[in-house]
């Protein structure tokens, strides 16, 4: 079975043709970074503006690459949320357009269950990749997410808990902010902290008790009083007249003495702690059989490491082009939904709320 | 008969009421619903009815037009997204108009000048002007944002103001010097309207690129003149033989 996906649900536009929820013949991306780079964060509406010009090409060149035809596909498959709003209807309405004029199935698909999937692809030249064992444990961790899942079986999720404020991405965006690293703030604090060292400057962590809830805001805050008393004041230039619809980023100025790598690698160590320590947990509470990262987080170094020693099962986590925002993971999920009888009709609607399970397993 | 060797099918959701047209260039049928906020959810199930009711399918449509704008940006969104999925899923051309050169089409057979409007959210509209100029229809090239009791502010002659009002603000704009206000039916925005000047458009071969089309987004500042927007220059015509001289 051939599934083109779409995927406009954050700041990538994607399209992406995949058979059978494992093989990649083609996963086509085009990153917005260079957009949102010079505003320190996404900004929703420009987002949803480049995907309304930048998603048929990227449909078309999806379909050249897969080297098939249209006629070939067998299901378009689209994220319905969660997302931003303005932005997933691009991709929803496109292809419930395209589902209609060629006549074929339209498969909705949650975007968190798509990250989850992304562990069960095979990319094009790649060597075969093993289908995960059940049940497992997954931590989906991105820019808009960061969710604990366990999953029996494929459609068989139980969330086991989530952040209550900002996402770990979020938490390293705003990291990144406060100390002029630049965005996206994954990987800008993880080059910084190289050269740094944890432990110099405590940065709490929230445990929240037993839960496997996470909670960033507060690590932030706890940066925010740190670097204050290494800021500078600075004369901005408030001449223009012309109000921004979208304003820009503007870094904050600090005394060459602000220590931006031991900062960095402290503030890096204390998300990726309270995420291993969490997930570990919950692996062996619900003797899980592996240990699954999804999402743009799970590219980080530290985070994969120190998972993998704490706990005795396989660690698996997909290849970058794959943890990042992508099509290919929601044509993947698409089939396993559609092998259980799941399509939609015309009047599919967007779900920027959408949430992955709506049912949070006793803990047994 | 419907000719269906020149059949076009308008698409407009730039405002809270959602249109479609399908038009052979002397044949119209049009569909116009309150869609609200939920323009995702109704606009492929009412094209797909409009389609039943006159016996057509999707891929004998020959051409798409969309509105540009200015109006909702999540609406224009959703319009400008089926426009180019039928295009490219078809295989036929995209034809883009200004969603206020198509309010102020009708009102070319009067010869005063124009003033078209739609809401731009927090009691404020968009507008621009039309003048008769040699003959030729001239849409200025600013789009302004003003509060919708400041639309016949600074007017020099009978105007004829095109969009839709609220009841109690159309009442007050009726009485003011230098305003034409016709009936609501004649401020509705019309998908026919859209369908027939991009009829016109395609006909004379000009047709948009699917990677660069997209709606024109008028912001909303606390000033009561945004920024202006250029646009690229339009021309309606006065529809022949329908003139009231
Ligand atoms: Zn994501």
């Amino acid at each position: 079975m051939i599934i083109l996906g779409i995927e406009t649900s954050c700041d990538e536009t994607s399209a992406a043709v995949v058979r059978d929820g494992r093989w990649v013949l083609s996963n086509v991306i085009r990153s917005q970074v260079d957009l949102h780079e010079r505003y320190g964060g996404i900004v929703p509406e420009l987002a949803s503006r480049r995907h309304v010009t930048t998603i048929i090409p990227t449909i078309d060149l999806a379909i050249e690459q897969a080297g098939i035809s249209p006629s070939a596909l067998d299901a378009i498959a689209v994220t319905e949320g969660p997302g931003l709003a303005g932005s997933l209807l691009v991709g929803v309405n496109v292809a419930k357009t395209l589902a209609y004029v060629w006549e074929k199935p339209l498969i909705p698909v949650n975007h968190l269950e798509g990250h989850v999937y992304a562990n069960w692809l095979t990319l094009p030249g790649e060597p075969e990749v093993e289908p995960p064992t059940f049940p497992l444990v997954c931590l989906v961790v991105s820019g808009g997410h960061t969710e604990l899942v366990l999953m029996r079986d494929h459609g068989d999720y139980g969330l086991l808990g989530r952040t209550l404020d900002d996402a770990a991405g979020e938490a390293f965006d705003k990291g990144a902010r406060l100390l002029g690293l630049g965005f996206p703030g994954g990987p800008a604090i993880q080059r910084a902290a190289e050269q740094g060292r944890p432990g110099r400057f405590a940065l709490p962590r929230a445990w929240l008790g037993e839960s496997y809830d996470f909670s960033f805001s507060g690590l932030k805050t706890a940066l925010l009083r740190l670097v204050e008393q290494y800021r500078r004041p600075v004369q901005r230039n408030r001449r223009s007249t012309a109000r921004k619809p979208f304003p820009e980023y503007e870094p904050p100025v600090y005394a060459p003495t602000l220590p931006v790598a031991d900062l960095a690698a402290e503030y890096q160590e204390a998300i990726v702690e309270v995420l291993v320590e969490k997930t570990a947990r919950a692996a062996r509470d619900f003797r899980a059989a592996m240990v699954l990262l999804a999402g743009g987080v799970a590219a980080n170094a530290l985070l994969r490491r120190r998972l993998q020693e704490a706990v005795p099962i396989p660690v698996r986590y997909p290849p970058p082009i794959l943890c990042t925002d992508n099509a290919a993971m929601i044509a993947g999920a698409a089939y396993y939904l559609y092998q259980r009888g799941v399509t939609a009709g015309l009047e599919l609607d967007v779900q920027a709320q959408l949430p992955l399970v709506t049912r949070t397993l006793i803990r047994t | 008969m419907v000719d269906v060797d020149r059949l076009l099918l308008a698409i407009d959701t730039s405002t809270e009421q959602a249109g479609l047209a399908l038009y052979d260039g002397a044949w119209l049928s049009e569909l116009s619903w309150s869609a609200g906020r939920s323009q995702t959810a109704s606009l492929l199930g009412q094209l797909d009815h409009l389609l039943r009711v006159n016996r057509v399918t999707a891929r004998q449509l020959k051409a798409i037009a969309v509105t540009l704008g200015p109006g909702s940006f999540n609406g224009l969104r959703v319009g400008m997204s089926v426009g180019k999925g039928l295009s490219y899923g078809l295989g036929i051309p995209l034809v883009g108009i200004v969603t206020l050169d198509a309010l102020a089409y009708p009102h070319t057979v009067r010869r005063h000048p124009i003033r078209a409007f739609v809401p731009a959210g927090r009691g404020r509209v968009v507008y621009a002007d039309y003048h008769l100029r040699s003959g030729q229809w001239v849409r200025e090239s600013v789009l302004r944002t003003v509060r919708g009791d400041q639309l016949a502010d600074g007017l020099t002659e009978t105007t004829v103001l095109a969009g839709m009002l609220g009841a109690e603000l159309a009442e007050r704009l009726k009485g003011q010097p230098k305003v034409l206000l016709p009936p609501p039916s004649w401020r509705l925005l019309r998908p026919g309207w859209v369908a027939e000047l991009a009829f016109q458009r395609w006909q004379s071969g000009a047709v948009d690129r699917l990677e660069t089309l997209e709606p024109i987004y008028v912001h909303l500042g606390t000033t009561e003149v945004v920024a202006p927007v250029e646009l690229p220059e339009s021309r309606t015509r006065a529809v022949s033989g329908y003139d009231e001289r």
